[in-house]
Order: C-alpha cells, then structure tokens, then sequence
C-alpha cells in the first residue's frame, strides 16, 4: 500500500536576517512516509525543525529543497489539492479574537469549500466536539486559553479531512484541556482520521503513537515504533541520583569506576543530579548505594527509570529532551 | 470567487467590530470636516475677483456692468466672482482691496501683478477706444490674463469675458448692420442697439451652459471644500489601513492559517484589498452623504460615483503599497498616517489649493491624488461640471491607481 504522506529529503534554509551570510538551515533533508490511519509523531525538543516541517506540509512555507507527497499530489506542484486533504492546527492560536467561535469556524469553513446547511451541521458538530457549543456566539478575546486551543483545533478539523497536522496542541494549556485535547486526538483516529502530532512531551508521544520520529537540529534522528527505537539503540535502565552540588563531581569519578554501570553523566540542566546508565538498574543500585556510603556521600533522592522515549533521546544526543 | 468574497466580507466584519476603526472611519472624518467647513465658512472657496481696466467710453461701461452681473451669480450661495474696475478704484467694493493702487503704479501692471500672486482670477484691458473701434467696426482686442494653475477657473473666466463681449459686440453689429439700412440715423441706432443688447440678455442657450445644472445652495460654501477634503484625506488613512492589517494578521498568524486553505495566494490578496476598498467606500459615501444634510450640492451624480469609486480605488492600491515596504506593526502605522498627512494638504484637503504658491501647486499634480480629486469635487460643486469636465482628473487618477497598484504587487509579499 502505498503511504499516506512521503516526505524526500526535505531540506529547509530560512533567509537569513539582515540579508547577512547564509541562513539557518533548520530542516536537514528528512525522509519519511506516513501510513493511512497512523497516528505519527514528531518528537523534539523546542527549534528541532517540527514547525518547520509541518509548516513546509502545509504549503506555508516552500522546502529549499526536496518535496512532500500527500495523497498522490505534490505539495510544491499542486498545493492547493494537498490543502483540501489536510486539516492544520497551527501550533499558535490562529483565530480572529474580535469575532466569535462560530463565526471564527464558518469563516475558516467556507473557505474550505464548505456552504450552507453543510457548513452548519459541520459547524455544530465541530462545536460539540470541542465541547463549547454553549459558548459558541461568545468573541474569541473572552476565552481562556484552554478553550482557545480548543476553537484552533476545531478549525482544522471542519472539513473532515483525511490527515491532520497537530503542532504542539498542549502547549500552555491546563491539565484538564491537555487530558481532553489527547483524547479527541485518540477519538479523530478512531474516527479513521490519520494525524501527524508533534510535540516535545515525551509521555504524549508515548501514548498516542503507533510510530514516532524523533527530530534534533533539523534532523530525523530515529524513526520507528517506541519498542524499536528502544532496542535498536540498546539504551539503558537509568538510574538518577540527586545530591548535595558539592559531591557530584567526586561522585561522578566514583561511580564510572563501577562495572555494573555503563555511563555517568551530569543532568545538562541540574548540576546536583547525576544520569547512571545501566543494564540492569535494579541489579546495579546496591552497589550505588554502598559506593556513595564508604565515601560518605548521601544522594537525597533517587530514582529508577526504565528506557523510554527520553532515554532513546539521551543517548542519541546526550541531552535531556525536557527544556 | 466566493472565496474572494469570504475573506472581503471577514476583512469588514473583523474591522467593524473593533470600535478604534469605527471612530477613524465615521466619527472622526465626521467632526473634522464640520468643524473645518464651520471656521473656513468664508474662506472655503473664496469669491474670486476681476480685474478690469477700461477707458469709461459708454460701451466699456455697459461691459463691467454685464460682467459684473454675470460674477454677481451665486452657485452653492458663493457668488461666482467680483469685478473690479481699476479704473475707478474708490467706487469699488473693500473685496476688491485696491488701496495698494498708488498712483505711481499704472493700473495694467497692478492688475498682472495680482494675477501673477494669484490675489484675483484674471485681468481684463478693454482698449480706451473700446467703444469708438466696435462701432467702427474696427478689430477690437482685449486683453485677458487668467491665473494659469487652475485651467479650470480660467476657462470659465474666459468664457463669461468672452459671452460679455459676444453680446455686446454682436449687439453693436446688428445695431450698425440695421442702421445703414435705415440711412445712419443715430436716435434709430441707439434704439435698435438697445433692443438688440436685451435680446442678447434674454438669450437662454449663452452664458447658462456653464451653471445650469447647479442651482444655488443654501450655505454649503466651507462644506462643498471641507466635506470632499477632509473625506478623501480620511479615505487615505483608511486605505493605508490595509498595512497594518497585513502585519497584525501575520503576527495573529491568521494570515498564515489563510495561506494555508485550499485557494491561491492571489485570491487572499484581492479579497483583502476589496473587503477595504468596499469598508472605505461605505465611509466615504457616508461622509458625502452628511457633506448633503449641510447642504453641499455634489452635482453631477454620474461624475461623482464615478469619482468616488475611482478616488477609493486608488487608496485602495496606495494602501497596497504602504503594505508592501511596512516590515513592522509600527512602521505600518506611521507610514499609514505620514503619507495620507502630507497628500492631503498638499493637494488641498485643507484649504483651497488657489490659496497655495505656483510652485506647490505643481508639485502637489505630481505627488498627491487628492490634488486631482479636489479639484475635480470642486468642478461638480461650483462650476456645474459634468463628466467630460473632470476626465483629466479621473485620468491622473487612474496613472495614480496603476503606479501604486504595480509598485505594491511587485514589492508586496504575502507570506
Ligand atoms: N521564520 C524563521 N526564520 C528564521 N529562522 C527560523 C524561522 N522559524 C524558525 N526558525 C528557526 O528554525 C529552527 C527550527 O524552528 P522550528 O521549526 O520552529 O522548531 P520546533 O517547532 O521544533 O520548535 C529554529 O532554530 C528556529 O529558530
Ligand atoms: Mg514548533
């Protein structure tokens, strides 16, 4: 079956400002396929090229070089047969604040293609399924931001279309809308809806996706399911200690002494905690413990974590996806 | 098209609903050109004068009365013009202010004089054999100097001196033509002269064809300048609008989210451009449409739509280009504000262009619309102008529009 969604080597060189040397390069020749019915995401951490990317999907932007391909069609040839499969949700709020929900949905409706007692319908229904249909003649300017996220994604998703770009739709948002905003994404799936989701939080990519690519620096760095990504890196149980600042130093010269663990590294973020990367942590963690106690050195928090998302991300890249 | 229409429609329903935009498109425009067209009562479009110098042969005399009768005219309650006759400077009306007419000075250079300063419309030198050379039957030459920056005030001058002098000339000619027959009885001429100079006066296809389709106004005098003026000005910066509705947008991203539905670019560059032309249009028909309640008289009403639509249009497209080289929400709003405040006293939104120097005049035809425009507004309201009147000026409106219009679609970038 052929995919969904090609993307060929997609590069993107932003021009660069002041008109001065040569511009950021933020998409670095990405490749990868889609499948109908997936829910796919991008994984990254904040200027790993996702917007970029979704944005070149879209027809915002025009790739520097290579193409997408959606549904047969070309984005650089024939964009606007690409823009009727899609539904965008913009990773800001794009909405006219002076006008109400309903209007901001109709106006976005009709330019879709839709009209008349199919654009109410889709309207209502749309309303429903963001759950502010008593809310609908209110203008945009009263809504918490929650809702607002709620109206943008309701504007992607009007005219049903067969793939949905969601670029980082929980960003800012309350625990509640974030929790409401993941499960309309499962619900639009089951729907049979194929969505493209980026996001930087690992655990949504985690529970959301049949496939992840995981994105740095403009470049696809894994790409596959979670459980494949997790063996082909062969990454480890990792074991985060935190201690008094003044010890990790020492700590960090005592621990890779040990041969139960593989790596030791500082948190890129958090000088007084310690990454120890193992085989098998729970095995490991005694003789952590007795190591750190005949050097007088006591951790005040320790933690054992099982390879995920975030630790394919560490050992790719050495750093911690989390800002 | 629909989709053209989708988005022109939301451009004015997203503007209307904020009130800054309701206040700069009817409020404001509203109370300036009200309190302008007030304090300018008088020196809206000021009555202008005409020189004249004659001998005080009889005929000479019946010529500055006629003239005189002629700029005694009112359209829109001013009178067309005053006749001054330098030849007699104490009987004259203060409006003519001839106390600057020294002895030393002849008269003649006094008079070209004011019409190089643009103090009086024209300056007419009957020769002092005036009376004697149109008996004679001999080729009489007057001479006419007009003020030379508004070719349309000076036609018509030239008209009326012209018409004064075909009714008393043909007069003349018919009186002669008749006496000779009668064997040159002079009491026979003087009455057939007179006979023949009132069938002249009740002659209705002369001098009309120039006042005919306006009937006097009330008071519209300050307004029938400040209402176009004012209007167009307001036009402008409505139009300019255009700029900051492109960075607003792009900064809201909406304007992203519009290049991202399925229709080309163009379509969300013309819809956006039509939604303000119409929105200004709307503004400028309301603002007309108060300039009538206080009494102006727009006349021609096919030359003025067409003048509207065209004088919009061409905001239209000079908002375009302001849109094309704001890179900034800042720079959007200066530039809106800067260009419309120099065009439109440059070009005589604030006062009557007559008032300003030669030279201004002219640069003002090169660098603002409402030169052409006012002008043209002023063509309908006081001079009874019809289409073909004002067709240069909706010309130089159109080559406005066209260069606007291309500089803005080359320079302008959507995305
Ligand atoms: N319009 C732009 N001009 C120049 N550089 C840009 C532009 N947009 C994004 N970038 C840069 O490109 C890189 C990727 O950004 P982006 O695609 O927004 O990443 P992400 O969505 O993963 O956070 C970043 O370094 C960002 O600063
Ligand atoms: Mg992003």
């Amino acid at each position: 079956m052929t995919p969904l969604v090609e993307i060929h080597g997609l590069k993107k060189r932003y021009a660069p400002k002041n008109g001065a040397g040569e511009g950021n390069l933020a998409v670095k020749g990405i490749s990868l396929s889609i499948q109908k019915g997936e829910i796919f995401s991008l994984l990254g951490p904040n200027g790993a090229g996702k917007t970029t990317t979704i944005s070149i999907m879209s027809g915002l932007i025009a790739p520097t070089e290579g193409d997408v391909i959606i549904g047969g069609h070309s984005i650089t040839k024939n964009a606007v047969a690409v823009k009727k499969l899609i539904g965008v949700v913009p990773q800001e709020i794009a909405l006219y604040p002076e006008l109400s929900a309903r209007t901001n949905l109709e106006f976005f409706g009709r330019l879709q293609g839709l009209g008349g007692a199919a654009l109410a319908k889709r309207c209502d229904e749309v309303l429903e399924f963001i759950g502010l249909r008593d809310r609908q003649r209110e203008r945009i300017d009263t809504f918490s931001g929650g809702m607002k996220r709620r109206v943008n994604i309701g504007v992607g998703l009007l005219h049903k279309p067969t793939l949905v770009f969601m670029d980082e739709p929980t960003v800012g948002v309350d625990p509640q809308s974030r929790r409401s905003i993941l499960d309309a994404v499962k619900a639009l799936n089951q729907q049979g809806m194929t969505v493209l989701y980026t996001t930087h939080y690992m655990e949504e990519a985690e529970e959301l996706s049949d496939r992840v690519g995981i994105m740095d620096h403009g470049e696809l760095i894994a790409l596959g399911k979670q459980i494949e990504l997790i063996q082909q890196t062969g990454v480890k149980d990792a074991i985060i200690l935190k201690l008094p600042s003044e010890h990790i130093e020492a700590a960090q010269t005592l621990l890779r002494a040990l041969p139960v663990i593989s790596n030791v590294e500082v948190d890129s973020d958090h000088s007084d905690k310690l990454h120890l990367l193992s085989d098998r942590g729970r095995q490991a963690l005694p003789h952590v413990i007795r190591a750190l106690d005949e050097a007088n050195m006591i951790p005040t928090a320790i933690q054992i974590s099982e390879p995920n998302l975030e630790s394919v991300f560490l050992h790719l890249t050495g750093r911690a996806l989390r800002d | 098209m629909r989709n053209i229409l989708t988005v022109a429609f939301t451009q004015i329903q997203v503007q209307l609903a904020e009130r800054g935009t309701l206040i700069t498109l009817f409020v404001v425009p509203i109370i300036m050109m009200i309190a302008i067209g007030t304090f300018s009562g008088q020196a809206g479009i000021s009555t202008g004068r005409i020189d004249i110098i004659q001998g005080g042969d009889p005929l000479a005399q019946q010529f500055v009365l006629l003239l005189r009768q002629e700029g005694a005219k009112e359209v829109s309650g001013v009178r067309l013009f005053e006749v001054c006759d330098l030849s007699a400077p104490n009987l004259q009306s203060e409006v003519c202010a001839l106390d600057g007419l020294t002895e030393a000075e002849s008269a003649a250079a006094f008079a070209t004089a004011r019409v190089d300063e643009r103090q009086s419309l024209a300056a007419v030198v009957l020769p002092a054999t005036f009376s004697d050379d149109l008996q004679a039957g001999r080729k009489v030459e007057i001479g006419l100097k007009v003020q030379s920056g508004s070719p349309f005030a000076a036609q018509n001058v030239q008209r009326y001196v012209e018409a004064v002098n075909a009714r008393i000339s043909g007069a003349v000619i018919a009186a002669k033509a008749v006496t000779e027959l009668a064997n040159g009885d002079s009491a026979f001429y003087a009455g057939v002269y007179t006979a023949a100079e009132a069938a002249w006066a009740t002659d209705p296809v002369r001098v009309t064809e120039t006042t005919s389709t306006v009937t006097g106004g009330q008071s519209g005098s300050g307004f029938g300048q400040s209402v176009p003026g004012i209007g167009s000005m307001f036009v402008l910066i409505n139009a300019a609008a255009l700029a900051q509705i492109f960075v607003t947008e792009r900064q809201r991203y909406t304007l992203q989210r519009l290049i991202m539905m399925p229709m080309p670019r163009s379509h969300i560059l013309i819809g956006k451009l039509f939604g303000q032309f119409l929105l200004c249009l709307g503004s400028f028909v309301v603002m007309l449409g108060v300039g009538s309640l206080l009494g102006v008289q727009w006349g021609d009403p096919v030359a003025l739509v067409v003048l509207v639509i065209l004088f919009t249009l061409c905001a239209t497209a000079l908002g375009l280009a302001i849109a094309a080289v704001a890179r900034s929400a800042s720079q959007a709003a200066s530039i809106g504000f800067l260009i419309p405040m120099v065009m439109a006293p440059l070009g005589g939104a604030w006062w009557p262009l007559e008032i300003t120097p030669q030279a201004m005049q002219t640069v003002a035809r090169f660098l603002s619309p409402i030169t052409w425009s006012q002008e043209a507004f002023g063509t309908l309201i006081y001079y009874g102008g019809t289409l073909t009147d004002i067709l240069p000026n909706l010309a130089a409106l159109l080559i406005f529009t066209a260069v606007f219009f291309a500089f803005g679609a080359w320079r302008f970038r959507l995305d």
